[in-house]
């Protein structure tokens, strides 16, 4: 299903600033757009607008062309992920899976075997079947994740909408399950939007990446275009590391290293050097530059012998300056 | 990576508490549960063991005995019972919506709990009597309350709420909107939503307020004598028959009736608290 949000503002209480203001997005059908952005920066209000849960003060949100904004959140066809899992913790992880198929009216409601039978498949699909007659609680936080997942699903929604469904979790789980949400995308193709702070995350999963700051979308495009070409100095740090040189910002990766002088070099002072993996980790004091310039290339990159407090020639290859840095 | 337990440099043969103070406050506890309600109640036992068997048997079955017993339990139940909506409408309001007077609101509740219960009873009584502003409203209906059972329950209700609604409020608290939200967003109708999603996560907090209420009010005295009119065989409560008792110097008769309450209200909150343990599992705490 195609989502459109269409000039979406949303004030909170009294506060001054806008949580969104006339935001744009097209979200295509199949798609799988992450929305990135610092806390605060209403990437979540959008999400929980377009789910139904949050009334949007102007502006319309559509789904397949059709004007939903006034829809009740169970009858918008969403599936929802919260950030911690918003599990029924007196029910069991069957009951949780099937509880959006009990509460159809009964017209529509599939009796008890079709509804055993679908919960076994999606408990499958989420690796959980072993787990079907425990509760919640006996779970760690990524199966928690994965039962919530399964129960969003469950109802057969056209849209899969997930709120920083890694964030509670360990980093290697995050990981982990951010490689299988991927996959299980590719599989089933359910058009979803997911809410991240983590920009790798983002970066990693997404078919298409919406920036957000202070309330409006920075940048939208793939992963690499946001990435390759940032569209203001937000953007470029948000995305990554970055140091600010007299001249412009320069990610870490983007130096050549040498501890002879060259030309075109710039000399700096070696504060600290690790060599973890492929990679060599430095911090240089520049002339002129006021923080530690952070320096991450590949080990072999390295040119001649680097001792820390020696002095050191390093040249930016890549140099990006905006209009205005923020 | 293989690992290896390292042998402790001093092993002890009991595992040492690392919280501290253990034996001092576990001491201190059963010193003050001895002293202050384990030691009057097995007075209040051996008191009412001067009583022969049947002297005892002949008051407890006295007729008006069982009047007084059963005008007390069933006015508790009912009362706390009422509380149970009452207290949780009232949670639900203080802590899911903001408004003008809130904290003035929350600070009432515990009214209840400071008020002298002469008070309360004396105001109920001249609110809902014949005559009274509420009172002679009712009148024309036909509903009379004070000097009937339902005054007693009135005053009970009165008495029991802050225990309804503080069991409640904190748990409630703790559920937060995203559980709710998660049921609305699969299709769940707001009935469907209360009934199957926040009820019984609130079950265990229900059970505790009612039972509390329960315990608070079965035994109350000073507001219900005043509503009630007590009128033997009607709306006589049993504490008013162990009054009567004393007054007329027989101690170990007071001390029976006594007993007995106490022993009903203990099987009463044993049945309680097996039911919240119950409920709380469910829950998973």
């Amino acid at each position: 299903m195609n989502i459109t949000v269409e000039n979406v503002s949303k004030h909170f209480g009294t506060s001054k600033t806008a949580a969104l203001e006339h935001v744009n997005l097209n979200v295509e059908s199949g798609e799988l757009v992450a929305l990135l952005g610092p806390s605060g920066s209403g990437k979540t209000t959008l999400l929980r607008a377009i789910a139904g849960l949050e009334a949007p003060d102007s502006g319309r949100i559509l789904f397949d062309g059709i004007d939903a904004t006034e829809r009740a959140p169970g009858e918008r066809g969403v599936g929802f992920v919260f950030q911690h899992y918003a599990l029924f913790k007196h029910m069991t992880v069957f009951e949780n899976v099937a509880f959006g198929l009990r509460v159809r009216p009964r017209e529509t409601r599939p009796s008890n075997v079709e509804i055993e039978k679908r919960v076994r498949e999606l408990l499958k699909l989420v690796q959980l079947d072993f787990a079907e007659r425990r509760h919640p609680w006996q779970l760690s936080g990524g199966q928690r994740q994965r039962i919530a997942l399964a129960r969003a699903l469950a109802v057969e929604p056209n849209v899969l909408l997930l709120d920083e469904p890694f964030g509670a979790l360990d980093a290697k789980v995050r990981e982990e399950l951010r490689d299988w949400l991927r996959r299980l995308h590719d599989e089933i193709h359910l058009t979803s939007v997911f809410v991240t702070h983590d920009q790798d995350e983002a970066l990693e999963i997404a078919d298409r990446v919406a920036v957000f700051n202070a309330g409006k979308i920075e940048q939208l495009g793939t992963p690499e275009a946001v990435y390759d070409h940032p569209a203001s100095g937000f953007v470029y740090h948000f995305l990554g590391r970055s140091n600010a040189l007299p001249d412009g910002l320069v990610r870490p990766h983007e130096f050549h290293v040498s501890s002879t002088p060259r030309p075109g070099y710039r000399q700096g002072t070696l504060k600290f050097i690790r060599l973890v993996g492929a990679n060599a980790r430095l911090e240089v004091e520049g002339e002129g530059v006021s923080a530690p310039i952070e320096i991450e290339i590949g080990k072999g990159q390295l040119e001649g012998e680097l001792t820390p407090g020696a002095a050191v020639y390093y040249q930016p290859h890549t140099i990006r300056t905006f209009p205005t840095t923020n | 990576m293989v690992t290896r337990a390292l042998p402790l440099p001093h092993v002890r043969s009991r595992a040492r508490q690392i919280l501290p103070g253990f034996g001092l406050s576990l001491g201190y506890t059963v010193f003050y549960l001895s002293f202050i309600v384990l030691i009057p109640l097995a007075a209040l036992v051996v008191k009412a063991s001067g009583l022969a068997p049947l002297e005892f048997w002949t008051l407890a079955t006295s007729p008006r005995v069982l009047s007084g017993l059963r005008v007390s339990f069933s006015s508790a139940l009912v009362a706390s019972m009422l509380n149970i909506p009452i207290g949780l409408l009232i949670a639900w309001v203080l802590v899911r919506y903001e408004f003008p007077g809130k904290r003035l609101i929350d600070a009432l509740i515990d009214l209840p709990f400071a008020l002298p219960t002469a008070v309360a009873g004396i105001t109920l009584t001249t609110l809902f009597a014949k005559t009274g502003w509420v009172g002679n409203l009712l009148e024309p209906l036909g509903i009379r309350v004070a000097y009937t059972q339902l005054g007693i329950v009135l005053a009970l209700v009165f008495i029991g709420l802050p225990f309804a609604v503080r069991s409640v409020q904190p748990v409630l608290e703790g559920l937060g909107t995203e559980v709710e939200e998660a049921a609305l967003s699969l299709g769940a109708s707001w009935g469907q939503t209360f009934s199957r999603v926040i009820l019984p996560q609130l079950l265990p907090a229900i059970l505790a307020g009612f039972t509390l209420a329960f315990a608070r009010t079965v035994g109350e005295y000073g507001s219900v004598i005043f509503i009630s009119g007590n009128l033997p065989f009607k709306t006589e409560i049993a504490p008013l028959l162990i009054v009567a008792q004393l007054e007329s110097y027989n101690y170990a008769g007071a001390a029976a009736i006594a007993v007995l309450m106490l022993g009903l209200s203990l099987i009463l909150l044993v049945l309680a608290n097996l039911a919240q343990a119950r409920a709380s599992k469910v829950v998973g705490e």
